[in-house]
């Protein structure tokens, strides 16, 4: 009888302990960040500061979990049906055809948040190694012989669908807009493109671990990133004279954070990147914060140069991936023209 | 040498006396001396062909010799003769303890797609569906498969692993492929009118392809009337890119239904094909990158006289006996297919020149079938390449095909 009583209290507390275990670990929400390559450790860093925050405010425990890939990747995996609350990707091409194809948010879903959802931007960078062994400082260097360009896939990646047009507007100028200049240009930059990779970070891997190459089209954050944790004193920031304003935004996925129940937090959640806090992450991470005070706090890292914008050379990305990157655009053309 | 030793083979197996068509050898051995012959014509309204065979030609002209010991033990073989080469296409070996655990070794058809499961005599049309691009045919290997009750059928195996739409002679990487399909028909005993003869079901695979320049193990996609529209760069429409191969993983999902209730047939299946490829480019170095090839098909069919279609053979109730006012059998039939490839796939590992990203095909089709051994079919296909990409060098097609079939 007294073993009975023993057994039964045993069980008893672990069932208490189970229960308090639980109650410990209860998740009031899971989100579902869906991003692409290079933002890796910079939600790392805001999805703690967020988890805290709306702890601190509400009293709920949220549960973040992110993807990362190419952005045209990551945006067909959303149309396919992965369940994303919120997607933070490369360019609003993307995310626009999400709305397009799914109805999963509404087509103005750029006027939801501050600055064109967009709460940083970037911009398109070189990476050389240490010393600039191929003498490489501008568009031009890229098309010479025997230079390795490394840039990911534009089908597949968004960062390299702004590495194209960066180089393609300066070839506009270059050749006075001269479109066949231009083309030619493109072919012979990449003619010198060894691997294509399908995402930015794959790319910017292949330059650093894998050693191929002689300079990477990078995103200012990744080449900044690759610079002061990857290989500090081993790779060098080549400025060009002209590069584009990248513009990566940010939305939430209606359609998905509804059905989760993760509407309010979603919308906090996107809403946070544009606070003070969430600006300083960002910059800590090397992407441009929109708000003054922070950029100006930070400006000693970012290079000056000058930057066109997607919209006023190209028209808005409808127009620049309907010329370049759809069927029959020219990076078709460049690749098939033998 | 072949041919004489299947020929000396046959010859010898025929000249046992049948009996309901099949021969003891042995007090217990009994083989079965079989085959079809399916002879095509083709006409094409618009489009041209690429295929060698020309507008006339023997698309099948096989023999078979399949056998049994006891109830436990049996074989099969089936060579093709068509074109003046002989083709062994199944060879296999079963071993039946039981009808639910039973075991297959041998050179015998990949259990994938439902349509190539058919047997290619009893086909609603007369060439199978663009979805037919994205399965296995044959391949070399060991199953097991069965039935358990009257609702589920099995078949699992490791094969050699074959390119999508060929058959496999032998080991072209030194990597196997699972392989795995299950059909579900769980009203047959409930006696609801019509689900009853429901069946469904998925197969897949999965395993991981090593290919190279010179044997890429990459599928071409071909329409119906034998026209390649798709096909992975072989380095001849860039200078940037050269011949693309499998390089890593390859998976395929087929589900798939069918369902024949009186005189009406239904049919469908999704055979979605995921692969990594990679392609060389002009620097030496490669891009990487997996794609998702999607097929859909849907098939239905129709008796006009009082007979019943199947997924098998058809035997009409009355056979063909004009001075009698007999006519066989009559079916109708219907299909629409779909086949999109990964627009990624463009152009770096393929060239919208020559290849088309988004494919549908829609088919009519009349079969007749005088009597258990002969069979007439007329049909007619259009094809529509869907690319968007005005250089494209493909045109529609639009094919009438005929077939005059028998089975022995």
């Amino acid at each position: 009888m007294k073993s009975k009583i023993l057994v039964l209290l045993a069980a008893l507390s672990l069932i208490v302990w189970f229960s308090a275990c639980s109650q410990e670990n209860k998740v009031d929400h899971t989100l579902l960040n869906v991003s692409y390559d290079p933002t890796r450790e910079m939600y790392q860093e805001f999805n703690q500061a967020f988890i805290k925050y709306w702890k601190d405010k509400t009293g709920e425990t949220v549960e973040i979990h992110q993807s990362h890939g190419g952005a045209g990747k990551q945006a067909r995996a959303v149309i396919d049906g992965l369940e994303a609350d919120v997607v933070t990707l490369a360019l609003a091409y993307d995310i626009d055809a999400i709305s397009e194809k799914t109805g999963a948010m509404p087509a103005a879903w750029q006027k939801r948040l501050p600055y064109n959802s967009c709460p940083y931007t970037s911009t398109i960078v070189f990476l050389v190694r240490k010393g600039n062994p191929k003498n490489i400082h501008d568009w031009d260097d890229l098309v010479k012989d025997d230079i390795g360009v490394i840039t990911p896939n534009p089908k597949t990646s968004g960062g390299a669908r702004w590495n194209y047009l960066a180089a393609w507007a300066y070839a506009l100028q270059k050749f006075n807009g001269d479109e066949n200049k231009v083309k030619d240009f493109m072919k012979k930059l990449f003619h010198n493109v060894p691997v294509l990779d399908s995402g930015a970070r794959g790319a910017t891997n292949t330059f650093v671990q894998r050693e191929i190459g002689d300079v990477l089209l990078a995103w200012e954050n990744e080449a900044l990133l690759a610079i002061n944790s990857m290989g500090k004193g081993e790779y060098e920031i080549v400025v060009p004279s002209l590069s584009i304003l990248a513009e990566p935004p940010v939305t939430v996925i209606d359609k998905y954070a509804d059905a989760h129940k993760n509407s309010e937090v979603a919308k906090a959640y996107l809403e946070y990147l544009f606070t003070q806090e969430g600006q300083e992450i960002a910059a800590k991470h090397y992407y441009r914060p929109q708000d003054k005070t922070v950029l100006e706090k930070y400006k000693g890292q970012y290079p000056q140069l000058e930057l066109i914008t997607i919209d006023d050379t190209f028209g808005g990305w409808q127009n620049a991936q309907k010329a370049h990157f759809n069927d029959g655009g020219t990076f078709d053309l460049i690749f098939e023209n033998k | 040498m072949k041919v004489a030793a299947l020929v000396l083979l046959v010859v010898v197996f025929n000249s046992f006396p049948a009996q309901e068509n099949s021969t003891k050898l042995t007090d217990d051995l009994k083989v079965k001396v079989g085959g079809d012959i399916q002879f095509h014509a083709r006409q094409f309204l618009s489009g041209e062909s690429t295929d060698e065979n020309g507008d006339f030609f023997l698309r099948r002209s096989r023999l078979k010799l399949s056998g049994a010991y006891t109830d436990y033990f049996s074989f099969r073989i089936l060579a093709n003769f068509a074109n003046s080469e002989v083709n062994l296409q199944d060879s296999y070996l079963d071993f039946k303890p039981s009808s639910y655990l039973q075991f297959r070794a041998g050179k015998f058809k990949s259990p994938m797609g439902l349509e190539l499961l058919q047997a290619p005599t009893d086909l609603a049309f007369i060439e199978r569906s663009l979805a037919t691009n994205l399965v296995p045919n044959r391949d070399l290997g060991f199953i097991v498969f069965g039935e358990i009750g009257k609702t589920v059928e099995y078949q699992a195996g490791i094969m050699n692993g074959v390119v999508d739409g060929q058959n496999g002679e032998g080991e072209d990487d030194n990597n196997k492929e699972f392989v795995a399909r299950i059909i579900l028909s769980p009203f047959t005993s409930t006696g609801i009118q019509f689900l009853n003869k429901l069946h469904f079901g998925m197969s897949f695979s999965g395993t991981s392809r090593n290919g190279s320049e010179d044997e890429t193990l990459l599928a071409k996609y071909k329409t119906s009337g034998r026209n390649t529209f798709f096909s992975y760069s072989d380095g001849s429409n860039s200078d940037l890119s050269g011949i693309a191969y499998a390089d890593g993983s390859k998976k395929r999902f087929v589900p798939q239904f069918y369902l024949y209730e009186g005189r009406l047939g239904l049919q469908g299946e999704y055979a979605v094909t995921t692969e990594e490829v990679s392609v060389p480019l002009s620097l030496g170095g490669t891009s990487h990158a997996e794609f998702a090839n999607a097929s859909f098909q849907f098939t239905a069919l129709f008796m006009l006289t009082n007979d019943k279609p199947s997924l098998g053979k058809v035997t009409p109730s009355s056979e063909f006996d004009p001075h009698n006012g007999k006519w066989g059998a009559v079916e109708i039939a219907a299909r629409y297919v779909t086949l999109n490839v990964d627009d990624e796939i463009f152009p770096v590992f393929a060239s919208r020149k020559y290849s088309a990203e988004k494919t549908k095909s829609y088919g009519l089709g009349v079969n007749w079938y005088l009597n258990k051994y002969f069979k007439l079919s007329l049909n007619y296909e259009k094809t529509v390449f869907e690319s968007g990409f005005a250089g494209i060098n493909i045109d529609d097609e639009d094919v009438l095909l005929m077939q005059t079939q028998v089975i022995f």
